[in-house]
């Protein structure tokens, strides 16, 4: 094998032994994370269906494929969750959460009778406007996220402060910010 | 021989050559492998997979902290490909003012690109480089587009607009069961953007030495979801290059192309229907002009079903005209359809499965100078193609796939491969993969008779049957930091009934299949991002060919160098600037002679408002003029065409 590939490779053995390895997290595991804990910050209507918690998702199979890994992976603690991929967006089949993916058409969803309280999560490069309560945004590397109050308000659910606080952007009928 | 042995026959001797060329040629490219490995564990020893579980534990405020990696879905499933395969993105083809599809594959460090004259370029992937290359397949949108003439391309005949194109794959390696025969040494494939994807107006221009380009574009949607057109014109005007004593080759060239397409989306399924036309002419030196023209049309329906499952039917139709006075005439007419259905996956077990049918019905007009017999021929290609695929829960992945092909020339054909890949950790992914993959017979293996008229001197390859690669390939991928990924790709090719020129007894000559090869070699990349903005890569191609059995000065396989390095550097200055270098050094060529050449192409990009970017290259600034290619004999071996230092402007401009 000539001079240049045994420089290179001996480049490559040098190189190999000196670098850490790191652990990398993606969008879709935060993400992920994140549609788990905010079950927790909204104060659902006494009419909530008596069951576990049901977080639906529609065309987001990485998401998908995180949220059903982190529910097997729960220690005792936490409460357990069951996570239902959604083929079309013609049903909600009770979910509490709905997350949305970005290349999925769901106007009629997003746009659904109050009967329904879903907390729906998108991440629209656009935002809030496409009618869901939550939307994810990449700041500066960091998956942060806006919240519309007026959207929470029309299907009944109570966003904690706690959660206002740490958003991004908070959407308000009354006040526009 | 009978078919019963012969495969008996191929499995023993397969079994039998892999192991003398393990012993043979085997071990010093193994080295790296031997070498490096057992840094593989040094450097995770004692550190789990992170299950990312933890997660669930932090806060929300933790979790909005914490800063992601933003891999694509295409990167990532690139990252765990067992397959030596290298991406060129939109973005490069942008940065790099390539003004063709060849100038666009340069980019490729796993290619050999080669320019023989203006309108014409030698391409291959892991040798066998000449003007009628035949190892390589190349699609554009599906579209397969080597000729049934010679196995080759027609690279002045495949013009895409470049700033439309999303990706091109390059896979090098034997790509039989799951694309086809003629996958032999590789695989190029062309995708455009959607239509929904180009929306808006463009105007392209570019001009300086080589030549002028200008091209229109108009995208608009449509009404429905994600449903959108457009509609693109460009016309060409290339300069003759220059002979070595500084005349010139008087081989400028003429093109226009017109095309559209449309993509539209109805719930699950995407429908997508695109076409294209093309008129070139091609001045020769002291001969008529060439003229070449050609339309397609091209449907295709994608549905996704449960559980990543996916359903594609395709069909499109064809021709190809090609008018080289003197020599030959043809015209070619192709209808294709295929299928490609993929199951849902389960517990890790994928399933794919497809076929296809394409009827090509060639007509040559033939010439003094040479003659395809029968003139007028109907050739035809049927497969039906399988894959499996499941993943274990320690990250390790099989493959096993077949394809079957019949063609009219040989019959039947078997394409089998066998791939098991290991993500060792996080960082570290290594791939074994052997597999056989065929080159059907062409009209120029068969048919071809020089001269046209009898008694021939050539006359045809009656019994010309299929060229076969047996290739085995050791890969490894390894990622030790965000900022730095290498690979290197081993492979071991063993040809059997490689293209010849038998003489018989009479003193005439037929095509024959007398030539075994051994091809193995080395690809590298190296990518390097030292800071934001930054990014360096370095490519390596390392060829050891030697062949046996019959004449080899009369059927030369290819005139490829010892190995190729790329280098290349792309700097971001600002949200307005670029700079990207780029180096490359290709070794002698062997036979016919061709000096090792260096090359350095430079490129500055200025957006001067967001909606209209200038590029200005500088191509082969080292030296005035190269020489990058030759071959065939007594072709103006000793006057040979040059590929001179070159200056471009380019200007795109986006609007409503």
């Amino acid at each position: 094998m000539n001079r240049v590939a045994k420089l290179l490779c001996s480049l490559l053995l040098l190189l190999s032994g000196l670098v850490q390895a790191e652990t990398e997290l993606s969008e879709s595991q935060i993400k992920a994370a994140y549609l788990y804990k905010f079950f927790a910050y909204v104060e659902w209507p006494a009419t909530r269906r008596q069951a576990p918690l049901a977080i639906g998702v529609l065309d987001a199979d990485e998401v998908a494929a995180d949220l059903e890994i982190l529910s097997r992976e729960l220690i005792a603690n936490d409460y357990p969750f069951q996570v239902k991929r959604l083929r079309s967006d013609a049903i909600t089949d009770q979910v509490d959460i709905l997350f949305i993916g970005k290349a999925a058409m769901a106007k009629k969803l997003l746009s659904s009778p109050a009967a329904m309280p879903v907390l729906t999560v998108t991440e629209r490069n656009e935002g809030l406007p496409s009618g869901s309560i939550i939307n994810f945004v990449v700041v500066d590397q960091r998956i942060r996220f806006e919240i519309s109050l007026t959207q929470a308000k029309r299907v009944n659910l109570n966003v904690s402060s706690r959660l206002l606080s740490l958003a991004l952007r908070v959407e308000r009928e009354d006040l526009q910010q | 021989m009978t078919r019963a042995c012969a495969k008996c026959k191929l499995c023993c001797s397969l079994i039998d050559s892999l192991w003398t060329v393990f012993w043979r040629s085997v071990y010093p490219y193994l080295k790296p492998f031997i070498l490096l490995f057992p840094f593989c564990f040094c450097a995770n020893l004692g550190a789990q997979e992170r299950r990312f579980a933890f997660l669930s534990d932090l806060s929300i405020e933790d979790l909005g902290n914490i800063r992601v990696t933003s891999v694509s879905k295409n990167a990532e499933r690139l990252r765990q490909a067992p397959a030596s395969i290298y991406v060129i993105t939109h973005e490069a083809i942008r940065r790099s003012g390539a003004q063709s599809l060849p100038e666009a594959l340069r980019l490729a460090p796993n290619l050999l690109v080669a320019q023989i004259s203006a309108n014409n370029y030698a391409i291959s992937a892991r040798g066998f480089n000449s003007n009628t290359a035949n190892k390589l397949l190349v699609l554009i949108d599906g579209r397969t587009v080597y000729t049934p003439l010679y196995s080759g391309v027609f690279w002045d005949a495949q013009d895409v607009l470049l700033q439309d194109i999303d990706r091109i794959e390059v896979i090098s390696g034997a790509g039989g069961a799951l694309w086809g025969a003629n996958a032999v040494n590789g695989v190029i494939n062309i995708t455009t953007l959607s239509a929904s994807k180009t929306l808006g107006n463009m105007v392209f221009a570019q001009g300086g030495d080589r030549g002028r380009t200008l091209a229109l574009r108009h995208g608009g949607s449509l009404p429905g979801q994600n449903a959108g057109y457009r509609l693109y014109g460009k016309v060409n005007q290339w300069l003759a290059s220059a002979l070595a004593d500084g005349s010139s080759a008087e081989d400028a060239w003429d093109s226009a192309q017109l095309g559209f397409r449309t993509d539209w989306r109805q719930g699950d399924n995407v429908f997508s229907l695109q076409g294209d036309t093309y008129s070139n002419r091609i001045d020769r030196l002291n001969r008529d002009e060439q003229q070449n023209s050609g339309f397609n049309l091209l449907t295709r329906w994608t549905r996704r079903l449960a559980g990543r499952g996916k359903l594609k039917v395709q069909f499109y139709v064809d021709q190809v005209r090609r008018d080289t006075p003197g020599t030959y005439k043809d015209r070619m007419n192709t209808v294709d359809v295929d299928v490609q259905h993929s199951l849902a996956e389960k517990n890790g077990r994928q399933w794919i499965w497809g076929g296809g049918y394409r009827i090509a019905d060639d007509h040559a007009s033939n010439s003094a100078a040479l003659a395809f017999l029968p003139a007028d021929q109907e050739l035809y290609w049927g497969n039906l193609f399988t894959q499996y695929q499941q993943t274990f829960s320690s990250k390790v992945q099989i493959v096993l796939g077949a394809k079957v092909e019949t063609n009219q020339y040989t019959g039947v054909e078997l394409l089998p491969v066998a791939k098991v890949s290991w993500q060792l950790s996080t960082q570290n992914f290594i791939w074994l993969s052997a597999s056989r993959s065929v080159r059907a017979p062409s009209r120029l293996d068969a048919d071809l008779y020089i001269p046209g008229t009898a008694p021939y001197a050539l006359a045809g390859g009656d019994d010309f049957r299929s060229e076969i690669a047996n290739t085995l390939e050791l890969g490894w991928r390894t990622s030790p930091n965000k900022k730095l990924r290498y690979s290197l790709v081993s492979f071991f090719s063993q040809y059997k009934y490689l293209r010849s020129v038998d003489s018989l007894p009479g003193g005439q000559y037929v095509l024959g299949n007398q030539i075994d090869g051994q091809v193995n070699g080395l690809e590298g990349e190296l990518n390097y991002q030292p800071i934001d903005g930054w990014s360096l890569m370095a490519g390596l191609l390392l060829l050891d060919k030697s062949f046996s059995g019959g004449n080899i000065q009369l059927s030369p396989q290819g005139n490829d160098p010892r190995a190729q390095v790329l280098l290349s550097s792309k700097w971001k200055i600002n949200e307005h600037h670029f700079l990207d270098v780029r180096w490359r050094h290709v070794e002698d060529l062997p036979e016919p002679a061709v000096t090792a050449y260096d090359a350095l192409d430079m490129h500055f990009g200025w957006k001067l408002t967001p909606s209209v970017e200038l590029v200005v290259s500088g191509r082969n600034l080292l030296d005035p003029y190269h020489q990058e290619f030759a071959s065939g004999s007594g072709a103006r071996l000793d006057n040979p065409i040059q590929v001179e230092r070159s200056l471009d402007l380019a200007i795109t401009a986006r609007f409503k």
